[in-house]
């Protein structure tokens, strides 16, 4: 079971709508079952990234992160979106 | 998608013609509306300031420039959503580290943690922003009810 944690500044608005999609691209990409979503503000990013595969968000990435990092802005812009969502589908297929 | 709850969308939060003479004027002038009408607590201001300057909301959509600014629930009375069309644009840095964003339209999310009906305006509203059409109907807007039955429509879509 992959981590995938995703973050915003207070953890409530945009990472919910980031979350959503990223949860819509891995399900149609047969990946369901493989992977659970974590959602929490940036301040808790770094403790929750210890474990986990890859961190979105919409925030620039902690400095001193663990685990891959992608751009959340792609899924609320729809701009850079077909290569934002390769490289996640890309990390939890791996 | 979770259902969206377009309850939160009203006329009397909804401010056309808003004069502001920069952010700092725009985010106090917003949130004595917001004070006054019950639905942000007086911490609300220094706290959105501080929350835009570590990690601001600024977005370039590819049909329009808007902001979106939202602070923890901790600062609400009540939930809300609140948009803004100023009379100029306004200077918001852009979301992570993404530049300069001259908000043309912004959306302040008085959303509760976790709330997903909540955030399904947010996501209606994403869905408006990357659509030409879209975007130049809610710019047009020129009533507080007509921008709250526009946002619903496509709420609704």
């Amino acid at each position: 079971m992959k981590k995938i944690v995703v973050a915003c500044g207070s953890g409530v608005a945009t990472s919910t709508a980031v979350g959503s999609k990223i949860k819509d691209l891995l399900d149609s990409n047969g990946l369901a079952g493989t992977y659970h979503i974590v959602q929490c503000a940036i301040a808790e990013a770094p403790s929750q990234c210890a474990d986990a595969e890859l961190l979105v968000a919409t925030t620039v990435p902690p400095a001193d992160l663990k685990c891959d990092f992608v751009s959340g802005l792609p899924f609320l812009t729809g701009m850079g979106r077909a290569d934002a969502e390769r490289k996640i589908v890309e990390i939890v297929s791996k | 998608m979770a259902t969206i709850d377009t309850t939160l969308l009203k006329p009397e939060l909804v401010f056309l013609d808003f004069e502001a003479e920069d952010r700092l004027d725009f985010f106090k002038k917003l949130g004595q509306k917001l004070a006054e009408a019950g639905y942000v607590k007086e911490s609300w201001l220094d706290a959105i300031l501080e929350r835009e300057k570590n990690y601001p909301t600024g977005l370039a959509c590819p049909a329009i420039s808007v902001a979106l600014p939202h602070v923890d629930p901790e600062h609400l009375v009540k939930p809300y959503i609140a948009i803004v069309k100023p009379t100029h644009p306004i200077l918001f840095d852009g979301m992570a580290g993404s530049g300069d964003v001259n908000a043309q339209l912004i959306i302040n999310l008085g959303v509760m943690a976790h709330a997903e009906e909540q955030v399904g305006v947010l996501q209606a509203f994403l869905g408006i922003f990357i659509d030409d059409a879209h975007s130049a109907e809610i710019l047009a807007q020129d009533t507080p009810q007509g921008m709250v039955d526009t946002v619903i429509k496509y709420c609704e879509q």
